[in-house]
């Protein structure tokens, strides 16, 4: 099953514009395995805010 | 029928409710829910600064899914190379059925807190009003017969209702929102996280006032 937090998640748009964004998508969130690894997942399950500008990696897109 | 002093028919509730449910959906671009907006508006500093990175990642669309995709294939490295080899499949499939260059996805950016504000207000003064235009209107102490008749009057009536909301808090807190926010938006857009929360909260309301009619 999917991550549960698709419908929320304001990347998961990003992550189905193009085939190498798609990786995000396969990598942490097409199970609920692999969402357990995502640092937003992460963040969010534990009550904590997530910023919009973090990766499923912890990593964040500098602006 | 007064519309104001007599319960509405279910099925115009049931109309008047998914109505706002939608339309504050498509006009804010977040699920309604009134604990998630309470805490929107309870950490406004943190939604000002969220607001903010999501302004400039809208502004920066290319730049950012530039970024995205760099990102995106260094992590790719790092996973053990069955996996790896399984995710570059995929991305090769996905390749092949899409355009040669897609555009970026655009950030939505969130509401201002004030908005959000402006939701809870509306709240008390629509109730407010329907008081008022009913004749209704007048300072209570007490919540009622019912409500007495379970926890009697006075200062052990109000610490009782001072705990109830503090579960109420908490409770929303952990689950991740409200009756509104799981047993209508959630429901209606058919999220299981919704639907066992909702279950849950009809079954132990339905246990609990068993629980309570037998001990008081």
């Amino acid at each position: 099953m999917a991550c549960s937090h698709i419908p929320t998640c304001p990347l998961f748009k990003h992550f189905q514009s193009n085939a190498t964004l798609r990786s995000w998508k396969l990598m942490y969130c097409d199970s609920d395995k692999r969402s357990q690894n995502c640092e937003r997942f992460k963040r969010s399950e534990a009550g904590e805010t997530v910023p919009p500008n973090m990766l499923p990696n912890g990593k964040s897109i500098l602006l | 029928m007064n519309l104001l002093t007599q319960y509405w028919p279910w099925w115009l509730g049931a109309l008047a409710l998914s109505f706002v449910a939608v339309g504050y959906f498509y006009s804010l671009g977040i699920p309604c829910g009134v604990s998630g907006v309470f805490g929107r508006v309870a950490g406004w500093r943190e939604e000002l600064e969220a607001r903010s990175t999501e302004m400039s990642m809208a502004r920066n669309a290319a730049q950012v899914q530039e970024q995205m995709m760099a990102e995106a294939l260094a992590a790719l490295q790092e996973l053990p190379e069955e996996e790896r080899k399984q995710v570059e499949a995929e991305m090769r499939a996905a390749q092949a059925q899409e355009a040669a260059s897609a555009p970026a996805a655009t950030t939505v950016v969130r509401p201002h807190p004030a908005a959000h504000l402006a939701f809870l207000a509306s709240i008390a003064v629509g109730g407010l009003l329907a008081a008022l235009s009913s004749g209704q209107w007048g300072l209570l102490t007490d919540m009622g017969a019912t409500y007495s008749s379970f926890f009697g009057s006075g200062p052990s009536a109000w610490l009782i209702l001072f705990v109830g909301g503090m579960c109420v808090g908490v409770g929303t807190q952990m689950a991740g929102g409200c009756t509104l926010g799981h047993g209508i938006t959630g429901n209606s857009s058919l999220q299981i996280g919704s639907f066992t929360a909702t279950a849950a909260f009809f079954a132990t309301a339905v246990v609990a006032s068993f629980i309570f009619k037998a001990l008081l």
